[in-house]
């Protein structure tokens, strides 16, 4: 029998549907040929144009299979060892920010820093990684009240061939010990920036003596070391979210042209004070695709550069190159505690970082095990058994299933339980309507959108078409 | 106001699971199966889209029944 593993989704158009492979192959195929599926009568031209295409396997076709399998294959996570880890060596900020996600405490609260023994635990873990890379974050609180730290886990890792750290901080102080860090060139600074200085300082500093303070070192480290070795991204209120332009240009004004639109997070602080993160509504969703088009408009209008809605790009990355991006949030299966892990303040192991977060508010604890005495635990087994869409029945029918991905912590954090219909989820909402965006767009004959699609893709040219269409 | 009349065979459990994940997917669009048809009434899509959205969740039906000894095949094969 022939074996036609496929998953369809009208387009938003309505001109058609999307067809899409379990190997994430796929094409917009016309109403008539949607009815043909449903009542089994596909003419020959249709097989002829399946099969070619390979979304159909024809019986006794070995090679037919052997492409079909390898499809699936990229599309699943293949967890390695453990190469990422994001480390919090001290819980303690300089700041108070509203929505803070972790519910960091005060600068000179005793306790919330790495004692000795974590310190040396995580040297000892760093010691007998088997993987020749790594790639450490530095999360806290804020990691550059703790260079000494910082500094002893980043020196012990020279022996990786290759390494990459990433200090997440606020910038509000640059001492010269902290430039001799940024100075490495296997390091990179990940910042906040929330859109102008007004509204910056509304959600994070709190006053406009920081808020200057925090515009000045940014421009400082991206003048000193290129915008290439800075990343920074907004929290955005979804009730109040900036206007678009301003916040494109209090971006590029720093040379920056990647942005995440992040809403505020349904952790820590956020939970009491913004109760209505818990879910995202249209008016975030229209606001997204607004934010989304006009970058395409300016990216368009002025070509020297190219501007991208960060999380956008990982989404299109997955549908056309699996595997180009390692976005732990957003694969399938998506194992916890296996090739990435968080290391708390106090040692304790988590899973992800939205984890840390859940425990840290009291919701749930999700520690896995801590870093002296190892997180291969029942726990961590447990979550595993179910981090994967593949079984799900609601995912088994949706056309994006092969370019989705799992976030058990997600769910947990918003409903309690992991076992809400997948539909009815944050998780699956927002990515329907992503992918469902991002499918209108690969089939827009607009040339600006095009023009940006392929940079976001890393293409070398603009093809004539990124997306197939059943004659 | 949109609405979709469609006619069908008969309520096949392709047509019932369709109706089912159609309520799951799209809870702005109403669905009702009588004798010999498919309705579906939505106020926010045309009658075009409505017929898209039926034709597209039969078509996962039929697609996954068919489909379902083959995938469990591949994936065993990959984990093996």
């Amino acid at each position: 029998m022939t074996f036609l593993p496929l998953r369809t989704r009208p387009l938003r158009k309505g001109d058609g549907a999307l067809c899409v492979s379990d190997g994430g192959r796929f094409f917009a195929g016309t109403p008539n040929f949607l009815a043909r599926l449903c009542e089994e009568e596909l003419l020959p031209e249709d097989w002829r144009f399946l099969v070619e295409n390979g979304h159909a396997v024809l019986e006794g076709d070995e090679l037919g299979a052997a492409g079909h399998a390898y499809g699936l294959a990229e599309r699943l996570t293949r967890a390695g060892s453990l190469d990422y880890l994001i480390l919090v060596p001290t819980l303690r900020c300089n700041l108070s920010c509203s929505y803070c996600q972790v519910s960091r405490v005060g600068l000179l609260q005793p306790g919330f820093d790495w004692s000795d023994e974590t310190l040396a635990s995580v040297l000892n873990l760093l010691d007998d990684l088997p993987a020749q890379r790594i790639k450490i974050e530095f999360q806290g609180g804020e990691p550059t009240l703790r260079p000494d730290l910082l500094r002893a886990v980043i020196e012990r890792c020279e022996r990786f061939e290759d390494r990459q750290f990433v200090i997440c901080t606020n910038l509000q102080e640059l001492s010269e010990e902290i430039l001799s860090l940024f100075d490495r060139p296997d390091l990179y600074i990940s910042t906040s920036l929330d859109g102008d200085a007004a509204t910056h300082g509304r959600n994070r500093t709190g006053s406009n003596a920081s808020t200057n303070r925090f515009l000045e070192n940014l421009r400082f480290v991206v003048e000193r070391y290129g915008p290439h070795k800075v990343s920074a991204l907004p929290t955005i209120d979804a009730g109040n979210p900036p206007d678009e332009d301003s916040l494109i240009d209090s971006y590029t004004q720093h040379g920056l042209t990647s942005i995440f639109l992040r809403p505020i997070n349904y952790q820590g602080f956020a939970r009491k004070r913004h109760p209505h993160a818990r879910e995202q509504n249209a008016g975030w969703r229209l606001y997204y695709e607004r934010f989304v088009r006009r970058i395409i408009e300016r990216n368009w209008q002025d070509r020297s550069r190219v501007l991208e809605e960060s999380y956008f790009s990982i989404c299109l990355r997955r549908i056309f190159q699996p595997g180009a991006d390692r976005h732990v949030d957003l694969r399938n299966p998506n194992p916890m505690g296996v090739d990435y892990i968080v290391v708390d303040h106090d040692g304790t192991v988590y899973p992800t970082d939205e984890a840390r977060m859940l425990s840290r508010s009291g919701i749930v604890d999700l520690s896995i095990g801590d870093v002296a005495n190892g997180w291969k635990s029942e726990k961590r087994d447990l979550l595993n058994r179910h981090a994967t869409n593949q079984f799900d029945p609601a995912c088994q029918r949706c056309a994006y299933q092969p370019f989705c991905g799992r976030d058990l912590v997600d769910d947990i954090a918003r409903y309690g339980r992991i076992d809400v219909p997948r539909p009815e989820t944050e998780f699956c909402r927002r990515h329907l309507h992503i992918f469902d965006f991002i499918f209108e767009l690969i089939y827009d004959e607009d040339p600006a959108i095009r023009y940006s699609l392929s940079r976001w893709l890393r293409l070398a040219g603009t093809p004539p078409a990124l997306g197939t269409r059943m004659a | 106001m949109a609405d979709a009349l469609i006619r069908i065979d008969h309520h096949s459990d392709a047509v019932r699971s369709a109706a089912g994940w159609i309520r799951t997917f799209y809870p702005n669009v109403a669905i009702s199966l009588d004798d010999g048809r498919v309705q579906l009434t939505s106020s926010e899509r045309d009658e075009a889209t409505l017929r898209l959205i039926w034709l597209t969740a039969l078509a996962n039906e039929r697609l996954f029944a068919r489909g379902a000894a083959s995938r469990a095949l591949v994936l065993e094969e990959l984990v093996r």
